[in-house]
């Protein structure tokens, strides 16, 4: 356990160490107001977006679909494939912590990374929303919200446990990546071309957060939705953790 | 070795099956969606005629500006419609009689005793479009695949519930925040038209005789005008329901849609508009439309000078 949580903060000072990690934290935080003055330069075309309470969770949808995605290939890229090409996996697999530990928390790190990206645009927009929001246009009540992040921080750190396999079968950061984001874009267009396979794919669930907004979706209907998140997220971690143990370095 | 190759293996086989399993349940499960989905086909399929009772209202903090009630009998054989529409506005309230037949149209409206008729030229191309029955067929399947796949997770929100007798109840409920960021942003847009539509109307409006009593024009002027909408700051969905009734027979009997807009005008006063509409089919069918004699009545060609904006 010792041994898990030197791991952790090990890995956690590396990731803090790289510019890309500081250049996704600032866009997140910049992000959201981009998407105001992007939503105010579009005003001869779209009219006025109003930006309601409900803005940080409607925003939420192109932080999940886009943004989180990209930061979690970019960062397990660094995690995985990048350290093999580099031969710094060694360093973190001669340290007294067995493989299991130095993988665990690889994924932890990278779920903590998530959380905290997506705390920052929540926040970001929230703040947005009171400097720059039209007054009196409805509410959203800060249990909701909270509820949609955590909600979509699952989704998230499933969609991560995927690309964390893929990522065992490459030993070049750039492959990955490419390939990763092939991945992502296909699993995004198949649902459009082949009917039912939206509800066998984690891909599909980025915008799931919305379902814990309704009042009618059922309990049973939210249980079995998390319960295939779980077990999806179990499942490739698990199956990542098999190619990772064994993989000569 | 042997333990941790059980043990990987196990986790590996527990949590796919579980996730096979969830998916499965999804992917069987009949939401109201799948049940709404299968009443349209049966009803749009198996249709031949019908007999249309709507009403629709727009309100705006509460104070009705419009309002159209109409009952109207169709059939798919000779493509012929009939029936009355009334109109209320906020100043003047009209019924117009309608009669479409394969051939055109005629419209009278109560105040006056003229019938109007619009010729139809370019129907005989519609005709010609059946042949490809088998590329709709495939598209159509197409079609709801990428329909389904673009409502995606909002699927899950459409509840039914069934009756004693069979009927269905549908609904579907969507707050400010759940309602997608595309569909919320194409609501300002729709609202920027429609005050841009405005703004073009009146100005060739303005240069003919004011006594234009085409009532296809009445029937524009008096449904609502478009600067009482003209929200133009903070435009936003603020809610949508949807709620329908589907008969033992997989029909749709009734349909009722409400939409609530927020946002604020030219002068930064802020508006809640409703609009909302309530459909009720009846003698599915078992509808005949009306039609029409015009030997001996005051008949007046309109020419269409309209054809090119309507498909815009």
């Amino acid at each position: 356990m010792e041994g898990l949580t030197a791991a952790i903060r090990n890995e956690l000072q590396l990731m803090i160490y790289r510019k890309k990690t500081i250049i996704f934290i600032l866009v997140s935080v910049i992000l959201p107001v981009l998407l105001i003055l992007l939503f105010h330069s579009l005003q001869p075309i779209l009219g006025i977006v109003a930006v309601s309470p409900s803005y940080p969770v409607q925003m939420l949808e192109i932080y999940t679909v886009f943004l989180i995605p990209l930061f979690m290939m970019v960062e397990i890229a660094d995690l995985f494939p990048q350290e093999i090409s580099s031969r710094t996996l060694k360093l973190a697999l001669l340290r007294p912590v067995t493989r299991l530990g130095v993988y665990t928390a690889k994924f932890l790190v990278l779920g903590i990374a998530i959380g905290i990206l997506l705390l920052l645009l929540g926040t970001a927009s929230t703040l947005c929303n009171l400097l720059f929001g039209t007054p009196g246009t409805g509410s959203l009540h800060i249990f909701s919200l909270l509820k949609a992040y955590a909600a979509a921080f699952l989704s998230m750190w499933s969609l991560a446990a995927l690309f964390v396999f893929t990522a065992q079968f490459f030993r070049s950061a750039a492959g990955f990546l490419v390939f990763s984001i092939l991945l992502y874009t296909g699993a995004k267009t198949v649902p459009y071309l082949i009917n039912g396979f939206a509800f066998f794919s984690i891909t599909s669930y980025t915008d799931w957060y919305s379902l814990w907004l309704s009042h009618t979706v059922s309990t049973g209907r939210l249980a079995t939705t998390t319960l295939f998140l779980l077990s999806g997220l179990f499942l490739f971690v698990t199956l990542g953790y098999i190619f990772f143990d064994r993989k000569e370095v | 070795m042997k333990k941790k190759w059980l043990l990987t293996g196990s986790a590996v086989g527990i949590s796919g099956a579980v996730m096979l399993a969830t998916g499965l349940t999804a992917f069987a499960g009949t939401s109201g969606y799948d049940d709404y989905k299968a009443a349209l086909k049966n009803t749009t399929q198996n249709l031949t005629s019908v007999t249309v009772q709507a009403d629709a209202v727009l309100k705006d903090n509460g104070s009705l500006i419009s309002q159209a009630q109409s009952n109207l009998k169709a059939s798919r054989q000779n493509e012929a419609v009939s029936g009355t529409v009334k109109i209320s506005g906020k100043t003047n309230a009209q019924t117009i009689s309608l009669y479409s037949q394969p051939d055109g149209q005629v419209w009278k409206s109560d105040a006056s005793d003229i019938y109007y008729v619009k010729q139809d030229k370019d129907r005989e191309d519609h005709r010609k479009a059946g042949k490809e029955t088998k590329d709709k067929a495939w598209f159509s399947s197409q079609a709801e695949t990428v329909i389904d796949a673009l409502i995606g997770n909002l699927k899950n929100e459409i509840t039914s519930t069934t009756g004693e007798d069979g009927s269905k109840d549908i609904s579907l409920q969507l707050d400010n925040a759940q309602i997608p960021a595309v569909v919320q942003a194409l609501a300002p847009v729709a609202f920027k038209h429609l005050s841009e539509q405005s703004k073009w109307e009146r100005s060739t409006e303005s240069g003919r005789a004011a006594k234009e009593s085409n009532p296809e024009k009445l029937f524009r002027q008096s449904l609502f005008n478009p600067k009482d909408i003209a929200l133009t700051d903070g435009v936003q969905i603020q809610s949508l329901s949807l709620h329908a009734v589907i008969s033992p027979a997989n029909e749709i009997q009734r349909q009722q849609f409400d939409i609530t807009f927020t946002g604020q005008d030219t002068q930064g006063a802020s508006h809640t508009l409703t609009a909302s509409l309530d459909v009720q089919l009846s003698a599915i069918n078992g509808t005949t439309p009306d039609s029409v004699d015009l030997t001996g009545k005051q008949v007046v060609q309109v020419k269409d000078d309209h054809e090119g904006r309507h498909h815009e």
